[in-house]
């Protein structure tokens, strides 16, 4: 009876390998500091190309990069991707007792939904939320999950806050403009030595 | 002349009327020794400590096992490729127990095999998916990026065609580990019914050309051949696109981007593509993760040879690998890459086998053999230079040139093969001492024979050395046994950084040479011509 139960439950995971893209899935257990659930959310992500195209220096983003929660929230969240890659949704941070070493939840899909619930920790922090697809982060999709008043905010997170190690934009004409200030000083400093040589002649 | 030109012409006069007294009395003509006779003292370097040769591993990954009724075969290398990894490439991601896919980082559509068409044994229907991977981005200041170094300290940026993974990809995952340079090896079965999805991870359109795989110009109406000019536009970034053929003719071919290939190409996105020879119960290995020892030859190898090997050749200039490193605005890296780069003015620094330089090479990539076996070795140049492939203690013979046989008559053997950018060359090493084939066992050095292939920036030993390592000649560290002069030094960034006098180890009398205080005529001189373009250019602005 015990290894037809166990064999069902392969065949199960076999058939729906989506399932194992749920990572730090969490519907029930508090974590530390919460008594008790503090409300139930439903939030909707999605995620792709298009979500970046109002943002001229990043490829990938998600549809929401700035969300906040009370502490102790149960959020069920639905990950929408619009692409026809792989794409996260990880938020990090979360905590080791209840979430494993790694203290994260993760969604992953191609293309399609992927739904999961997970429980937000007791203490006001501010979560990281990325894709962990090499350059994906980097390329725009992060985001910050505030919870209660939070404590701080995450650099380069697309729309909210800004680049920690941007790109000087100006330094191609920065070069050629600052040429030709120089040179006019310098011309005009010649000049200006010029007069007050001949003045002091006269 | 006014009185500013005046003060500066006494004033000179003076500084060299200084300079002549000071030049009369150092070249002065004493009993003392004689001036060209003194010379500064030796400088040599204080050796860092030298990272671990051989960093640890699971040693049971050396050992010849089964795993999912796949047999892996042994290897010897300082750093195997995880059996089961190799293992689930070859049964198929579809066909392994989901835990154990997860331990490997493969996605579950990684590599599918389907149905046996023709009931001989082994599956006809592959299904592979790719994706394409950056290594060594931008250092983002906050954000973890995949990080691989080819040699100690040496870390150009790459594009890779990399097996569809799974979970995160930042340094230390499993996944990371099927991510590298160069760009996994591809193996299928004569006439499999082969479908490769590529998912454009990246933030480039990209596409696959199949140089010398046997495959339809179109497939219902849609570009099959991967040139963006004449066979369909590439996949835009977050898009997917599918290739399809069933090759009809074995041989060792190349897979490689087709958009602006001038620099993709060479960024990484090309790997070698092999077509096995038709047999029965015959299911290879999909990928060869960085290519190297093939660890279940298919069924043709396994009849003729002993081992086989996969060697990807490829020089890297690093004004075009590190352009990425620029920005993560993609904008910026585009025009730096396509624009600002200029490959008619291409000048590699590094050059690789594998993927690594020199005495990384060692860990992962030497041609371990024993005495009277045969060895095919699979060479690909994937650069844009020629490669002059030399081995030292033996005579290969050339089987095979781009994927099609050489008449047993005509089949050339020499120490020295030449192969031309894009070329494939299949080699098989005899190792029978008998004064042609073989010397006889040991450590023997196998390398490009262009003197700059074996430096990394100029500094030797580095490139693309490797050895041919008999096993009675592998160290308990499993590189090759260390005799001659200590290696601890290459395994320092130091030493490629050209901070470590040749030699010094040897001996002091190479080291760097004391860096003595300037002379007072020097700096007179250097004083002078100073004051006089500075009166010049004062004369001229007033």
């Amino acid at each position: 009876m015990k290894k037809t139960l166990i064999l069902l439950i392969t065949s199960i995971a076999l058939l729906n390998p989506a399932t194992a893209n749920v990572m730090g899935q969490n519907t029930d257990q508090l974590p530390p500091g919460c008594e008790e659930i503090s409300g139930t959310e439903q939030l909707t992500i999605e995620a792709g190309t298009e979500h970046a195209e109002q943002f001229p220096s990043k490829m990938y983003t998600y549809s929401d990069r700035k969300l906040n929660f009370e502490p102790c929230t149960k959020l069920e969240v639905t990950f929408i991707n619009n692409d026809s890659i792989r794409h996260q949704w990880m938020v990090h941070g979360l905590p080791e007792q209840t979430y494993g070493k790694m203290g994260m939840f993760m969604l992953e899909t191609t293309s399609g939904k992927e739904k999961g619930t997970f429980i937000l920790p007791s203490e006001d922090e501010s979560l990281l939320i990325h894709c962990g697809v090499p350059q994906h982060t980097q390329k725009g999709m992060k985001a910050q999950l505030t919870v209660g008043n939070g404590d701080g905010d995450i650099p380069n997170v697309p729309g909210h806050t800004g680049p920690i190690d941007g790109y000087s934009y100006d330094q191609e004409s920065a070069v050629p403009m600052g040429m030709v200030v120089g040179i006019t000083m310098l011309l005009l400093g010649a000049s200006m030595i010029a007069i007050m040589e001949k003045r002091t002649e006269k | 002349m006014n009185s500013t030109s005046r003060n500066l012409t006494i004033f000179s006069l003076i500084l060299i009327t200084s300079i002549s007294s000071v030049s009369a009395h150092t070249s002065g003509t004493g009993e003392d020794i004689p001036e060209f006779e003194k010379a500064p003292a030796t400088q040599n370097a204080e050796i860092p400590v030298p990272e671990q040769m051989c960093p640890s591993t699971n040693e049971s990954w050396r050992d010849a096992q089964t795993i999912f009724g796949v047999q892996i075969d042994k290897s010897l290398q300082c750093n195997p490729d995880n059996p089961k990894t190799v293992a689930a490439v070859t049964k198929g991601t579809n066909n392994v127990p989901m835990k154990a896919l997860m331990d490997t980082g493969l996605s579950e559509d990684a590599v599918k095999k389907g149905k046996d068409l023709d009931g001989d044994g082994d599956p006809d229907v592959i299904n592979i998916t790719l994706e394409v991977s950056e290594i060594n981005g931008k250092p983002p200041s906050d954000d973890r990026a995949i990080s691989q170094e080819i040699a100690p300290g040496k870390n150009p940026g790459f594009w890779v065609f990399s097996p569809k993974t799974r979970g995160m990809a930042t340094e230390g995952t499993s996944a990371s580990e099927l991510i590298r340079s160069p760009s996994p090896t591809i193996r299928v079965e004569e006439g499999d019914r082969v479908n490769i999805k590529l998912e454009n991870t990246h933030y480039f359109p990209h596409s696959i050309h199949f140089h010398g795989v046997d495959h339809d110009f179109e497939v219902n109406g849609t570009g099959n051949d991967g040139v963006p000019q004449v066979s369909g536009k590439p996949a835009l970034p977050g898009e997917a696109q599918e290739y399809q053929f069933t090759p009809e003719k074995a041989g060792t071919m190349f897979y490689h981007c087709h958009v602006q290939p001038n620099t993709h190409v060479l960024m990484g996105l090309r790997g070698m593509f092999v077509v096995e020879e038709q047999r029965d119960n015959n299911t290879v290995q999909s990928f060869n993760i960085g290519a190297g020892k093939v660890r279940n030859p298919s069924k043709a190898v396994e009849e003729e040879y002993d081992r086989s090997y996969d060697m990807v050749y490829q020089g890297i200039d690093k004004e075009l690998h590190n352009a990425i490193k620029k920005s993560n605005d993609p904008r910026v890296i585009s025009k730096a890459v396509n624009k600002d780069y200029d490959v008619t003015e291409r000048d590699p620094d590094y050059y690789t086998l594998n993927g690594k330089s020199f005495p990384y090479t060692l860990r992962e990539s030497q041609v371990i053999v024993d005495e009277n076996e045969s060895i095919k070795m699979r060479t690909l140049n994937a650069g844009s230079e020629g490669l002059a492939i030399h081995s030292h203690g033996h005579k290969p013979t050339a089987t095979h040139y781009d994927g099609v046989e050489v008449n047993e008559v005509a089949q050339i053997q020499r120490d020295v093969f030449d192969i031309a950018a894009s070329q494939r060359t299949d080699l098989k090493i005899n190792t029978t001492e008998d004064g042609l084939n073989s010397y006889g066992d040991g450590a023997w050095f196998l390398h490009n024979h262009k003197e700059e292939a074996v430096t990394t920036e100029g500094i030797a030993p580095g490139g693309d050395i490797t050895t041919i390592t008999y096993e009675s000649h592998l160290g308990e560290d499993n590189l090759p046994q260390k005799k001659g002069a200590s290696w601890d030094q290459f395994f320092t960034e130091k030493y490629y950084e050209g901070e470590i006098p040749m030699w010094q180890e040897m001996s002091d009398k190479y080291g760097d040479i004391e860096t003595m205080p300037a002379s007072t005529p020097t700096i007179a001189l250097m004083g002078l011509t100073g004051l006089i373009t500075g009166a010049i250019g004062a004369m001229v602005i007033i």
